[in-house]
């Protein structure tokens, strides 16, 4: 039996999704419930499993093709299976009677009017009618998004959602689903959310692979040396303390030291432009303009969305544009290309109380820096011990585009900024 | 007393209980007496009836069903048999048209206690002209009554109920159930009415309605299912005309599903008029999924061995069936 494979429709407002990358080739068998591809929708990548078990017969359509939901995009199969042609060869070869499989069903798939009305069975229908549901609001687990008995049951008390390999193991091991909270979308419960033996191996998840795939590319290509250099924060503090209510009152949203120290950042990289450049083969790409990624971690993982064309902003610009991305990227509500194109990372671990780190390139930036907690030490100045606001700044730097001497002069910089916020208004 | 004994047996066994019974009673057909039938059902039936009460006709389909038509009408109750149901068509007048009709021309002053006994289905290597599955015919033709056993019990008690109707009964045979085994009563009053249909199995997950050679096909996909967490109910309306259409529609209103299987050409076809008793009936609110047939396909049956099985729905294509109509 011939099983479409389709694209799913993951959400209210999924108009399309991306095929990442299929994960087996045509001819392959695929199990029930093994990862046959790679989905990509405008915010999430998401798994797609087999339905059943099979050979993929065909790849209807490729990686990176971007296809409306509901589509099908692949057949599973027996081996022997023929995979449906297309609606227009099956006009023009109804005339041909052979006795074969395919003959039921060429037979069976007829040019039907396409009608916007909901697809629901009789009983499905029945009861949405006596318990007052409205069927626009349920969404069909049926063959061509069929709307079944169980979907409106599921619609008046949530069903538990798991995959059957999950599901298969529960089932063995008598473990109750309904205890469980799933990982996936809408709370589907993968394999990995069941509690099995204590120490267990654990799949990484997509976030985790590209940012594995990432950080080795990074470490392992670029020779990087860490500046470290220490900051007074006095006058950043009472600039914030000073702007707060002003900023509050026209933004609705609170200045934090992490704005002032993005703002001082990007007005130090236009005057450093070889710490915002990038390689790309045997020449440096110096940027006129700077694309500006925060480094944000969520439990997931880690994202650095960009702020674009920061060097253009006025400061309370910046800390709208800041705020909003990382709102978010906490929802999970970046598009893809948010998340490409920076010039320069910012990574923030003071909230921890972090003190001092070696950050790894966001590559293909040539640089990043680090920025840690303010903390208050005691330092002599002019002979007098004195305790004062401190922070750390850590600037990773890829020796293969920038020497120390540009790095340091770009750390005094943004040393000079922060210690004197004032100056930024020179321009 | 129960006893295993064969579908052709049990057949043998009902009429030779009948004819015990009521002396009315006979049997007459192309070689039935000496050779004992074509499939050997009525063998050692002239040994003990004499050729007056089992009788050899000429090899003339028309010629037998007239007498025994005429025979009903004057107080016999004759048995026919047809050698292969291919040869109904031969039979078409007297049976449609006279038998058929008596009853109801001659207001209900006539009555025609006939019972039409022939061998259908392929699966014997018999070609195009001698494997057809007519039964739909039959049932098209208000004053027939049409009966296609499954099973040794049903075979007999059935056959029992139809020498004693008043009416013309086509009992269809199925040539390759004859020689299976089951259970049977040799209670001389065992007799299973007429439109009363039986759940052969019981499920909850969906209904699967067949009756003849596909029934035992269909329980052994049920079986294998059942062990895989699928629950399947197998119901056997058992008569076609009059249809036990409680049954049915009481098993579909508890599944929500249903999945039809007969071996007959699927056009035109009963399961066609099962599908339609369904969606008129209280069942229709309950439908969780779109009824499945699966029948023989639209073609003479083939003689080549392999092309004539796969031409009558198969164990596998009944399992996938199922599935398909679950989702699974």
């Amino acid at each position: 039996m011939v099983i479409e494979v389709i694209m799913p429709k993951a959400g209210m407002d999924m108009q399309e999704g991306q095929i990442v990358k299929w994960m087996k080739n045509e001819g392959d068998y695929v199990k029930q419930g093994e990862i046959l591809l790679e989905i990509t929708t405008d915010k999430v990548n998401m798994e797609i499993e087999a339905e059943a078990s099979g050979y993929l017969l065909k790849k209807l359509k490729h990686d990176g093709d971007t296809v409306p939901v509901i589509t099908t995009i692949g057949y599973l199969g027996d081996k022997d299976d023929k995979v449906p042609e297309s609606e227009v060869e099956i006009l023009n070869d109804k005339k041909e009677v052979e006795i074969s499989k395919s003959y039921t069903a060429i037979n069976e798939k007829e040019n039907y009017i396409k009608t916007d009305k909901i697809r629901a069975t009789p009983a499905a229908r029945k009861i949405a009618r006596d318990s007052s549901i409205d069927l626009s609001d349920v969404r069909g687990s049926g063959p061509k998004g069929r709307i079944q008995k169980i979907d409106v049951e599921n619609h008046k008390m949530p069903e538990i959602k798991s995959t059957p390999l999950a599901k298969r193991i529960a089932n063995d091991k008598g473990i109750d689903l309904s205890a469980i909270g799933g990982s996936g979308y809408d709370g589907k419960i993968f394999k990995e959310d069941l509690p099995l033996d204590a120490s267990k191996s654990i799949p990484m998840s997509n976030m985790r692979k590209i940012i594995a795939k990432r950080m080795t590319e990074s470490y392992f290509t670029a020779p990087t040396f860490t500046l470290d250099l220490d900051v007074d924060m006095t006058k950043s503090i009472s600039f914030k303390n000073e702007i707060m209510d002003y900023i509050m009152k026209e933004t609705g949203k609170k200045v934090t030291i992490t704005d002032i120290v993005l703002y001082a950042t990007t007005k130090s990289l236009m005057k450093h432009p070889y710490v915002n450049a990038r390689l790309d083969g045997e020449n440096i790409i110096i940027h006129d303009y700077v694309n500006l990624a925060l480094a944000i971690g969520l439990d997931e993982g880690l994202l650095t969305p960009v702020i674009r064309n920061a060097h253009m902003m006025t400061f309370k610009e910046l800390v709208l544009a800041a705020k909003d991305i990382q709102e978010r990227t906490k929802s999970m509500r970046l598009s893809p290309d948010e998340l490409q194109g920076s010039t320069f990372t910012v990574s923030n671990l003071g909230m921890y109380g972090i003190t001092k780190f070696n950050p790894i390139i966001n590559q293909p930036n040539s640089a990043i820096l680090g920025v840690n907690a303010i903390q208050e030490r005691v330092v002599s100045e002019n002979g007098e011990i004195k305790i004062k606001p401190m922070m750390t700044l850590c600037l990773t730097l890829d020796h293969r585009v920038i020497d120390g001497v540009i790095g340091s002069k770009f750390l005094q910089e943004l040393k000079c900024y922060l210690e004197n916020p004032a100056i930024m208004l020179l321009g | 007393m129960i006893k295993e004994m064969t579908y052709k047996d049990a057949i043998n066994l009902a009429m030779c209980e009948e004819m015990r019974r009521d002396e009315d009673v006979f049997l007459m057909g192309e070689d039935v007496g000496i050779y004992g039938g074509a499939f050997g059902v009525s063998v050692g039936m002239i040994e003990e009836f004499g050729e007056e009460r089992v009788r050899d006709t000429p090899i003339s389909e028309a010629i037998i069903t007239g007498a025994a038509a005429g025979a009903a009408v004057t107080g016999m109750r004759p048995i026919v048999e047809i050698m292969f149901m291919d040869f109904t068509t031969l039979a078409m007048d007297s049976l449609v048209n006279q038998a058929a009709k008596m009853r109801y021309m001659f207001g209900g002053k006539a009555k025609v206690p006939m019972t039409l006994r022939c061998a259908g289905g392929s699966g014997t290597g018999a070609a195009a002209q001698h494997s057809q599955s007519l039964e739909a015919w039959f049932c098209h033709i208000p004053g027939l009554k049409v009966i296609v056993p499954g099973t040794p019990k049903d075979a007999k008690g059935l056959l029992k109920a139809a020498i004693r109707d008043d009416n013309p009964v086509v009992f269809v045979e199925q040539k390759t159930l004859y020689k299976e085994k089951g259970l049977v009563s040799f209670d001389d009053d065992f007799i299973i009415p007429l439109g009363v249909g039986e759940i052969k199995k019981e499920g909850i997950d969906v209904t699967v309605i067949t009756y003849g050679r596909m029934l035992p096909r269909v329980l052994k996909v049920a079986e294998e299912l059942e062990s895989e967490g699928i629950s399947v109910e197998v119901v056997d309306p058992r008569t076609l005309v009059p249809l036990d259409k409680e049954i049915i529609i009481n098993s579909v209103v508890k599944t929500g599903r249903a999945v039809l299987v007969n071996e007959a050409c699927k056009t035109g076809g009963y399961l066609g008029e099962i599908a339609s008793v369904i969606m008129e009936s209280e069942a229709f609110d309950y439908l969780d999924a779109p009824i499945l047939r699966l029948a023989g396909l639209d073609v003479p049956i083939p003689y080549n061995p392999e092309l004539e099985k796969a031409v009558v729905p198969s164990e596998e294509q009944i399992r996938t069936g199922i599935l398909n109509v679950l989702n699974r």
